[in-house]
């Protein structure tokens, strides 16, 4: 191999005075002893030219001039080297042109590493080809970058339960990173609505749906949408056309691949390049699939998560206790706090209606025994049996008895305890109440007089007895005089651990502090203080209805302060 | 609309607020709605002050919890007839905005109040009303997709709740407007949580509003990053029965009187202490100890109103102390606390002897 060492030196000194590396330093002047110096013609000692040439990295030297001195096997045939001739024109030239140094620099599909020394009037180069390192990292980093799109898509796309958000997030997520163009189509049957993000200048974002009528069939989308991934077809572009924006200019490469859903697609995922840029690799085809399986799972579990909470919604609004009216000559007040709180429903339940001859009104309290939307299923089912029974026009007792009886009637009984009245007004104004109760617990009466008691009328439980018998019992109001309803979520709440029950005794201390408050104040308080009692940790339902006669203007809140 | 409140209509409707007279304190507020009185400018300058000094009345004993409510209820009645009878210009112009009191946060008023002011600034307002459990909320934000939700908060114990809230509803990509007194200062509690927005009135969230014309969760993940808590507060949560058990054994050895309180007298003392740990364990939450002292000066000026001598609260602090020696924040934070209460001077002027409550 030593032939091929040409070497040509025009300063042999220099070679002893500034060895060609510092590492060799030590020996060189030995070597040099031992063997002679490398002659006039530029030869070199055969022993260095084995170690040169022995060596994988490119190892050469350059005079001011620009020609090369010495060049090792592998600077020659990588490099294009020789021994007493400049280093051919290009960018390598320019490079080492240079102050030593290090360099980055990609020569004939080569990526190179170089570092250069000053060694005198000659620069050294030590050279190393750096391709197939390059190429691992680039592709461990392109699968890190695939690793970590496909990660953050999915921590985006799962942290939203609304299907038109996460059409946008999965168009967003696409653009620039996989395409300049990215259209979300959504299969709602009849409709297909899309989102599209493009990528012109700045981030833009559109909207608008198509009919299924326009989809040709067998058009891109069109298989996209009943499953198949369609790439470089060259119907694509006119196929996909329409939904790209105005001026994105010729389309370079395109596809469509369906949203796989549980089921069938939820929809179809378009990206669009330009004709600029690079077509889709496969890696980037693979990686496509991959988000498009994620983004499918995350619009399709929206559309179920959607149509379960509208359902859920809609029951929740049918149970939930209607706005009181306004009764002349009567303050009304209702405080409703379920313990159960997802839903904001319970078995507790109030209300009141006009009665039918138009002269009286009704109002009812009660508790279904139970908690959550089983509860508050079977308390609206009592409501309407309820509701169809004031239609009779019967006493509050009776209609306790024709509820009980609509109530054993089925094989699984409703469990309740509730509380019927019927408000009349007399020829004098004054007002009477007449109360029937099933089992609940006796409301309690507040005198503007300074008492407070409870009305104790008989009646057991609903859904017990096809016999049960209900009591009766009326009361005849004066201005200010109040009435509370309360379900016995209120007494029997629990206090922080090793408390007693809230009971009947601090209600009507606390009701006694607020006589003479308006009844939706009343009621809102005891709902407060109950729950304050548990420190916010209601085990059971409350619900409160508070009526109250109207009392004469601006006594309301006399020798309070 | 030129017209303004002035100081002789609030005195007048702190009058009929006071006599309870809630048909005329409505009348009086639509009649100035008639006057040309922007109603928000009703709300804000009128209600809002009313509220305050009525929050003040009560803190001095001069007004009882009653009152107090009741006046609220006319305040609520108000907000209502001015929110049916001036409807909205080119409502919802603005983009659809949701306002949801925080979970366990029940003053809907302030809350209420603002959400009439932004219909009025534009806005398609929906209120879902007094303390939203998170999930109800967060169910809410997915379906819907609103453009902002705005979180209101009026006493900084529900600050855990608060945080909750940003996140789930930053997660399901509503930016977030944090407001309410429990904020604290100039809300800045909110900014601490990660809201992307705080507003210190209606009237800032008004402006904060207007100057974010794309609202967009902003980048979260370096507010959350910074917003570094040790797990104090939750494990002295935790522990607050036992605190308030061995503060109220304390009290009784040194204060014969509360040997002898009735089971009312007891229990409402024990209220207090319960809220003393939550405002510590808020505080340590936030990491800011003016959360504490602020609450402990008005805590004073509560009970010396009621003749409470401050020794006891002292000695309640001195206690918590003592049980929480491990926890060096909390320890700063009682001090400081305590501190508070010798500046005020009231430890100075109050009796030293035993009072009840």
């Amino acid at each position: 191999m030593s032939d091929e060492i040409k070497t040509a030196v025009t300063q042999p000194s220099a070679v002893s005075d500034h060895p060609v590396s510092p590492l060799l330093d030590p020996v060189t002047a030995d070597a040099a002893e031992a063997t002679g110096r490398a002659d006039d013609d530029g030869s070199v000692d055969p022993l260095w030219a084995l170690l040169l040439n022995g060596s994988e990295e490119m190892i050469f030297a350059v005079d001011r001039g620009g020609v090369v001195r010495i060049a090792n096997t592998a600077a020659e045939r990588t490099l294009k080297l020789r021994a007493g001739r400049p280093v051919p024109r290009g960018p390598l030239a320019q490079v080492l042109q240079g102050p030593p140094g290090t360099f980055e620099l990609d020569v004939h599909d080569r990526r190179l590493h170089g570092r250069g020394a000053t060694t005198g009037q000659w620069t050294a180069w030590y050279v190393r080809d750096v391709t197939e390192q390059v190429m691992r990292i680039d592709a461990l980093l392109a699968e890190r970058w695939r690793s970590a799109f496909l990660a953050e898509a999915g921590r985006r796309l799962g942290s939203s339960l609304n299907r038109t958000r996460a059409a946008r997030t999965t168009a967003l997520l696409t653009v620039p990173a996989l395409a300049d163009c990215a259209v979300v189509l959504l299969d709602d049957d009849r409709t297909l609505p899309w989102y599209r993000v493009d990528d012109d200048d700045e981030r833009t974002e559109a909207s608008g749906s198509l009919t299924r009528a326009q989809l040709a069939p067998d058009s891109a989308l069109d298989q996209a949408l009943s499953g198949l991934t369609v790439q470089d077809d060259p119907r694509l572009g006119d196929d996909v056309g329409d939904l790209l924006p105005e001026g994105f200019g010729p389309v370079g490469s395109a596809m469509v691949v369906p949203l796989p859903g549980h089921g069938a697609p939820v929809g179809a995922l378009l990206l669009a390049r330009h004709a600029g840029r690079a077509p889709f690799e496969s890696a980037e085809v693979h990686l496509v699939r991959q988000f498009a399986a994620r983004a499918g799972a995350a619009i399709s579990a929206c559309a179920l998560y959607t149509a379960q909470a509208d359902a859920a919604d809609l029951v929740r609004r049918s149970l939930e206790p209607a706005a009181l009216p306004s009764v002349p000559g009567l303050l009304l007040g209702a405080a409703y706090r379920p313990a159960w709180e997802r839903l904001r429903i319970s078995g507790d339940f109030y209300g009141l209606r006009p009665g039918p001859d138009g002269m009286t009104w009704l109002f009812v309290l009660g508790d279904v025994f139970g908690k959550g939307i089983e509860a508050a299923i079977r308390s609206g089912n009592v409501r309407q049996s309820l509701q169809a029974l004031w239609l009779t026009g019967s006493r509050p007792s009776r209609l306790l008895e024709l509820l009980n009886r609509a109530t054993m009637v089925d094989a699984d009984p409703t469990f309740a305890t509730l509380i019927v009245g019927e408000i009349a007004t007399g020829p004098d104004g004054g007002i009477t109440v007449t109360l029937a109760t099933g089992g609940h617990p006796p409301p309690l009466l507040l005198r503007t007089t300074g008492e407070t008691v409870p009305v104790e009328v008989t009646g057991t439980a609903l859904g017990v007895s096809e016999q049960a018998r209900f009591g009766e019992t009326e009361i005849v109001l004066g201005p200010g005089d109040t009435i509370v309803l309360y379900t016995d979520g209120v007494t029997e709440a629990r206090g922080q651990s090793g408390q007693p029950f809230f009971g009947i005794d601090r209600l009507v201390e606390e009701l006694s502090a607020y006589r003479g408050t308006p009844a939706a104040v009343i009621a809102e308080r005891v709902a407060q203080r109950v729950n304050d009692w548990t420190r916010d940790r209601l085990q059971d339902d409350v619900a409160v209805l508070v009526i109250q006669v109207q009392p004469p203007a601006s006594h309301l809140l006399e020798g309070q302060a | 609309m030129t017209a303004a409140v002035s100081a002789e209509d609030r005195a007048h409707y702190f009058e009929l607020v006071g006599h309870g007279a809630e048909v005329p304190a409505v009348d009086f507020a639509l009649a100035l709605s008639e006057r040309d009185v922007a109603p928000q400018d009703i709300l804000l300058d009128l209600v809002v002050p009313t509220q305050a000094r009525i929050g003040d009345l009560w803190a001095r004993n001069e007004w009882s919890v009653a009152q107090e409510h009741a006046a609220t209820h006319i305040s609520d009645q108000v907000v209502a007839a001015l929110a049916t009878r001036r409807r909205a210009e080119h409502a919802g112009r603005r983009g659809v905005l949701v306002v949801a009191c925080v979970d366990g946060e029940w003053h809907a008023l302030p809350a209420r109040l603002f959400a009439e002011v932004m219909r009025w600034d534009g806005w398609d307002v929906r209120f879902l009303g007094a303390s939203v459990p998170t999930p109800h909320l967060v169910s809410y934000l997915h379906r819907h997709g609103p453009d902002v939700v705005a979180v209101s908060c009026s006493v900084p114990t529900r600050l855990t709740s608060a945080q909750r809230v940003i996140v789930a509803a930053q997660d399901a990509g509503v930016p977030v407007l944090a407001g309410g007194a429990g904020f604290g200062p100039d809300a800045r509690w909110g900014t601490r949580l990660g809201a992307d927005r705080v507003a210190a009135d209606a009237r800032h969230a008004v402006e904060v509003l207007r100057s974010w014309p794309s609202p967009a969760v902003g980048d979260v993940g370096a507010v959350r990053g910074s917003f570094v808590s040790d797990d104090d507060h939750v494990l002295i949560a935790k522990r607050r029965p036992q605190l308030v058990a061995t503060a109220m054994a304390e009290l009784a050895q040194r204060i014969p009187a509360v040997a002898r309180y009735t089971d009312a007298q007891r229990e409402a003392t024990e209220y207090d202490l319960d809220q003393v740990v939550e405002f510590l364990c808020a505080a340590l939450f936030v990491d800011d100890p003016q959360l504490f002292t602020t609450f402990m000066s008005w805590m004073g000026t509560v009970l010396t109103t009621r003749r409470v001598p401050l020794s006891a609260v002292a000695c309640v602090l001195d206690t918590y102390r003592r049980e929480l020696y491990d926890f060096p924040r909390a320890l700063a934070y009682l001090a400081a606390g305590r501190l508070c209460l010798n500046e005020t001077g009231l430890e100075a002027g109050a009796p030293k002897s035993a009072a009840a409550v």
